[in-house]
C-alpha cells in the first residue's frame, strides 16, 4: 500500500482523532518529558539549593517542617521528534511496514504542530526528510517518506545517533524504528542519546523470518547486508539454540530499556501497524 | 568365483556421472538470513564437527560408488563353488530318530533348515522336488522353479513316530530311470541308513552322537488261569557309552495308577530280555516307561494293551454231550477261551445233528444237508492230505494221528474252503459259508474213530470255535509302529471296524481283516460287531533308538546352499544406499 494513497491517509486520520481523545487535543503527552522544567502541571517536590528559583519555595511546606522545599513543574516546552528509520538491507522484509508505523507517528505529530525529521539509518545516517513543522507538510512528509530506499551494507546505531547528535544540537524525541539486530550492539547508542537529553522511544519490527528458524541441513547462510558467507548443517538443535539467541537478544533490549527509562513496543509484522500505533496511545504516549 | 553375466560389469561405468552428480549434489543451497552474528555462537560450536563435516561428504560419494558395485556384482550373478546346477531331489528324513534333541533342537528341524537353505541356494533355472521319507518315500511337491512351493513342501514335513526303512530309498532308486538327470539328496540323521558307493543318493548327514535308552519290543500278557496276575516282557537298549541306571514305572489305566516302579541297569547296546510279573491283570491300557531324560522321548514309553476276556460261548448239540462239554471245558478252565453255554452261544458243537445255527462244529454227516448235498456211502481210505498248510484250524493238531473212519462220500458247496481231504479229493474237514452262516464240517464218525478219546479232539474244537469267530490271531498287547495287526471278526473282515487313536474325538473306519501297516504310535482302538480291542503302537527299532548312525558319512557333493550371493550383494547395496539416505536426510533436512 502506497503511503500516500488516501486509504491509507484516512486510516492515519483516524488514528490521529484517537490520539486526540485519548490524549485530550494535543500531543503533548506524546513526548512528555522526565525532565522537570517551568511548566503549569506539578510534578513534584525539591529541596531548595542555591541557584534556584526562590518563587518556587512552597512556603506552606516551609511553616509546617521548617525546610525550604521548591515545587517542581513539568516541562512543557517545543520539541522536535525525531524518527531513526533502519533502512539497511535487514529490514527489506519490514521495511514497508517500519515506514507505515513511521508514517503514522509522523502524520499525529505534525498535526500537533510539532516539528519532524526523518532519518534512515544503516552503518550512516542519512536524511529521508527535512525537518518540517506543520499539517500542510503531511503529504510532503508521507512522499518522500514512501520513496526511501534501503541502502548501506550494515548497521552501525552507534554511529547513526553520533551523527543525529552532531547535526541536531537541541534536544527532542527519538523515535528508533528497527529490528534493532545491529551487530555492534544497541546500547552505546541509545546511551549516547539519553546522554544528549534525547527522550527515546523504541519500535522492534521484526518477523517471522527474524524469529523462527525454518532452514534444515547443509545451507550456506548469506548476511543480507554484508554479504558474508558460512556454512552451517541445521539440525532441530541448531535451529532451537538460533531461535533462544534472538530471544535472549531481544530479552536484552527489553532490559537495556526498561533500565534506562526507554520506552519500547516489540511487533512482528503479522500485527496491523494501527493495532501498535493505538496500543502506545492508550498506554499515554510515547513513555517509557 | 564366477560369473554368469560378466557383461553386467560394463555398469561401473556409473560411477563417472555419479561422481558428477556427487559433486553438484553435495553444494549447500544459499540461504539469506538477516542476524548472521546471531549464527556466530552456533557457528563456534559446530568447529568441533567441523573435520567430520568434510569426510561425511567424502564418506557419501564413498558409500555410492561401493553401492553401485554391489549392485552390478549382484547383476553378473557370481558364484562360488562348483555346484553342478542340476535340478534336485530333496529328501528330508522325517523318521522317528529325527526327532532326537541336539541343541534344543529337533534334528527334523535342522533338515528342514538345510532343505530351506537348499532351496534358497537355487538359481532361477533349477527345478527341485522334496519328498519326505521314513517307512516309505512321500512326495511332498513335483519339480517346480517355485521357491514358495518348495518352502511350503518342506514345511509341511511333520514328524513321523516311522523307523526309517532303507528299502523305501532302493525303491526309490529303481522307480525312476533317468536319476542322472537330476541330484538326489537325502537329509538325515543316517539311523538305518545302508551306505552304497554305487547309489546315486548324496546324504547329507544331520546330528551327532548322542545318548539314548528305549524300549525295543515289549508284551504283556496274562498268566494262564490266574487273572490277577501279568508278565511283562520287554528288551530294552542304550547309546550310552556306559551303563545307565534308571526307573522303570509301570502305570496302569488312563489315569496312570502306579502299579510297580523297579531300578533298571541298562548296558550301551542291545540289552537282554527281561519279564516281570505284575500283580493285576485287568484289561485295558498299561503303559511302561523309562524315567530317564535323554535325546528321543518317544522311545521311552511302551503302550500296551490288555485284552478283555471275551470267551467263545459253545453250545453242545449232541445225544451224548459227556466228551463234548468236556472238550469246550478243558479250555474254559485253563485260558478261559471258551466257555459251554446252554443258550445264547457263539458256536454249536454237534454231533450227528444239523443244528440251526449261526456258527456250527459239525462232527459227522449224518444226513442230506445244505453244508455237504447229498452224503453217499462212507470213503475206504480216509488217510488225511491237508490242502491249506497252517491253516489255524489245524494248528497244534497233527492230522496223520487223527483216524477219519466213518468218512462219507459228500459233495461240499462250491466256495468252500477244504483243509484236509481223501486222496480222492473227499473234504475231511472243510469251512463253508451261506449267507450268514458258517459251520467247520469234521468227514468223521467219531464214536467208530474213537476221535473222543483223542487229545487231538478238544484242539480241533477249540481252534475251529475260535476259527468261526474269527478270534484265531488275538490282537498283542503291543506292536511296532510299520506292523499289522489282526482285526477280530467273524464275518470274515466282511464288517466295518471303527479305530480310534489316544481316545482322540475323530475315528475312521476300515473293512478287512487285518489292520495296519501302522504309522502312528499310541493306543489304538478297534471296535466293530465281534467287540472292542486295543493295541499300543511303539517305535521298537534299534536302529531308531540306538541313533545308530556310525554308517552313514555325508556323501553330499558341492551345493549352493543359503542366500545367494547376488542376494546378499543387493541387501548391502541397500544397506550402503540406505545409509547414504541418512546422512543425505541430514545433509537436506537436517
Amino acid at each position: 500500500m502506497l503511503l500516500t494513497d488516501p486509504a491509507f491517509i484516512r486510516r492515519l486520520e483516524s488514528l490521529y482523532l484517537l490520539a486526540r481523545k485519548v490524549l485530550g487535543g494535543t500531543l503533548q503527552a506524546d513526548r512528555k518529558s522526565a525532565r522537570k522544567g517551568a511548566g503549569i502541571t506539578f510534578a513534584d517536590y525539591s529541596e531548595y539549593s542555591f541557584g534556584d528559583d526562590y518563587r518556587a519555595i512552597d512556603w506552606r511546606v516551609y511553616a509546617r517542617l521548617d525546610a525550604l522545599m521548591i515545587k517542581l513543574f513539568e516541562l512543557e516546552e517545543d520539541v522536535t521528534i525525531y524518527f531513526l528509520l533502519d533502512a539497511s538491507k535487514s529490514m527489506d522484509a519490514k521495511f514497508l511496514y517500519a515506514r507505515q508505523l513511521v508514517a503514522a507517528l509522523a502524520y499525529v505529530a505534525l498535526h500537533s504542530l510539532d516539528k519532524v525529521v526523518i532519518y534512515g539509518i544503516a552503518e550512516e545516517l542519512r536524511p529521508v526528510t527535512r525537518p518540517t513543522l506543520g499539517r500542510g507538510k503531511t503529504l510532503s512528509v508521507l512522499q518522500e517518506l514512501e520513496e526511501a530506499q534501503s541502502f548501506g551494507k550494515g548497521t552501525d546505531f552507534t554511529v547513526a545517533a553520533r551523527q543525529l547528535c552532531q547535526w541536531h544540537k537541541k534536544r527532542g524525541m527519538v523515535i528508533a524504528v528497527s529490528d534493532f539486530f545491529f551487530p555492534a550492539g544497541f546500547e552505546e547508542g541509545l546511551k549516547f542519546l539519553r546522554w544528549n537529553h534525547h527522550d527515546i522511544f523504541c519500535i522492534q519490527v521484526q518477523d517471522r523470518a527474524d524469529r523462527e528458524c525454518r532452514l534444515k541441513g547443509d545451507v550456506e547462510l548469506q548476511c543480507v547486508e554484508s554479504g558474508q558467507l558460512r556454512k552451517l548443517t541445521i539440525t532441530g538443535s541448531e535451529a532451537r539454540a538460533y531461535e533462544q539467541a534472538v530471544r535472549d537478544w531481544n530479552a536484552h533490549l527489553n532490559e537495556f530499556c526498561a533500565a534506562g527509562g526507554i520506552g519500547l513496543v516489540s511487533t512482528t509484522t503479522e500485527v496491523p501497524f494501527e493495532e501498535i500505533i493505538q496500543n502506545i496511545l492508550r498506554r499515554g504516549g510515547l513513555v517509557s | 568365483m564366477t560369473f554368469l553375466h560378466p557383461a553386467y560389469f560394463l555398469a561401473l561405468l556409473g560411477l563417472i556421472p555419479l561422481v558428477a552428480v556427487y559433486f553438484l549434489k553435495v553444494r549447500p543451497k544459499r540461504k539469506a538470513v538477516t542476524a548472521l552474528f546471531l549464527w556466530q555462537a552456533i557457528l563456534d560450536q559446530k568447529k568441533n564437527t567441523a573435520l567430520f563435516h568434510r569426510l561425511r561428504d567424502l564418506l557419501s560419494l564413498l558409500l555410492m560408488a561401493l553401492a553401485l558395485l554391489a549392485i552390478v556384482l549382484a547383476m553378473t550373478s557370481p558364484e562360488v563353488g562348483s555346484d553342478q546346477r542340476k535340478d534336485l531331489l530333496l529328501i528330508v528324513d522325517n523318521s522317528a530318530s529325527m526327532n532326537a534333541i541336539e541343541d534344543d533342537r529337533a534334528r527334523l528341524d535342522r533338515a528342514r533348515e538345510i532343505a530351506s537353505g537348499i532351496v534358497r541356494g537355487l538359481n532361477t533355472n533349477q527345478q527341485a522336488a522334496i519328498a519326505a521319507v521314513s517307512l516309505d518315500v512321500q512326495y511332498r511337491s513335483h519339480f517346480t522353479t517355485s521357491p514358495k512351493t518348495l518352502r511350503d513342501a518342506i514345511r509341511s514335513i511333520e514328524p513321523s513316530d516311522c523307523p526309517f526303512d532303507p528299502e523305501a530309498l532302493q525303491a526309490l532308486t529303481v522307480g525312476i530311470p533317468s536319476m542322472s538327470d537330476f541330484r538326489t539328496i537325502l537329509i538325515s540323521d543316517g539311523c538305518g541308513f545302508v551306505p552304497d558307493t554305487n547309489s546315486p543318493i548324496e546324504l547329507i548327514k544331520v546330528g551327532s552322537d548322542q545318548g539314548n535308552i528305549g524300549f525295543l519290543t515289549c508284551d504283556l500278557r496274562r498268566l494262564d488261569g490266574l487273572e490277577t496276575r501279568a508278565r511283562l516282557y520287554y528288551r530294552l537298549a542304550s547309546s550310552f557309552e556306559e551303563e545307565v541306571t534308571t526307573d522303570l514305572v509301570i502305570t496302569y489305566g488312563p489315569e496312570n495308577r502306579i502299579v510297580k516302579v523297579m531300578p533298571v541297569t541298562i548296558q550301551p547296546g542291545i540289552n537282554d530280555s527281561e519279564v516281570v510279573t505284575l500283580e493285576g491283570g485287568e484289561p485295558g491300557p498299561w503303559r511302561a516307561t523309562l524315567d530317564l531324560p535323554d535325546a528321543l522321548a518317544r522311545d521311552n514309553v511302551a503302550l500296551l494293551a490288555l485284552q478283555p476276556k471275551l470267551p467263545v460261548k459253545v453250545r453242545v448239540e449232541s445225544d451224548h454231550t459227556f466228551f463234548l462239554v468236556n472238550s469246550v471245558n478243558a479250555f474254559a478252565r485253563t485260558s478261559g477261551d471258551l466257555q459251554h453255554v446252554e443258550s445264547g452261544a457263539d458256536v454249536v458243537l454237534a454231533n450227528g445233528a444239523v443244528p440251526q445255527a449261526q456258527r456250527a462244529i459239525l462232527l459227522g454227516v449224518p444226513e442230506e444237508a445244505g453244508w455237504w448235498g447229498q452224503v453217499g456211502p462212507e470213503v475206504d481210505d480216509v488217510l488225511a492230505r491237508i490242502r491249506i498248510e497252517d491253516h489255524p484250524i489245524l494248528a497244534d493238531c497233527d492230522i496223520d494221528a487223527m483216524p477219519f473212519l466213518g468218512a462219507r462220500q459228500i459233495a461240499p458247496p462250491a466256495d468252500s474252503l477244504i483243509i484236509a481231504e481223501t486222496a480222492a479229493h473227499v473234504p475231511l474237514i472243510y469251512r463253508v459259508r451261506q449267507g450268514q452262516r458258517s459251520a467247520l464240517v469234521i468227514n468223521m464218525d467219531p464214536i467208530e474213530s474213537e476221535f473222543f478219546y483223542s487229545a487231538w479232539f478238544p484242539v480241533l474244537v477249540y481252534n475251529g470255535a475260535r476259527h468261526l469267530m474269527g478270534r484265531q490271531d488275538s490282537i498283542p498287547a503291543a506292536c511296532a509302529v510299520g506292523d499289522s495287526v489282526p482285526i477280530p471278526t467273524s464275518s470274515y473282515g466282511a464288517e466295518a471296524t471303527k479305530v480310534t487313536i489316544d481316545d482322540a474325538p475323530e475315528s475312521f473306519e476300515l473293512t478287512g481283516s487285518a489292520y495296519g501297516p501302522i504309522r502312528r504310535a499310541g493306543l489304538h482302538t478297534l471296535e466293530n460287531a465281534s467287540g472292542r480291542w486295543s493295541v499300543g503302537a511303539n517305535l521298537f527299532a534299534a536302529s531308531e533308538t540306538l541313533l545308530d548312525d556310525h554308517g552313514a558319512v555325508d556323501t553330499s557333493l558341492p551345493l549352493n546352499r543359503g542366500w545367494p550371493l547376488s542376494l546378499i550383494l543387493a541387501l548391502i547395496a541397500a544397506a550402503l544406499l540406505l545409509t547414504e539416505g541418512v546422512l543425505y536426510q541430514r545433509r537436506k533436512v537436517g
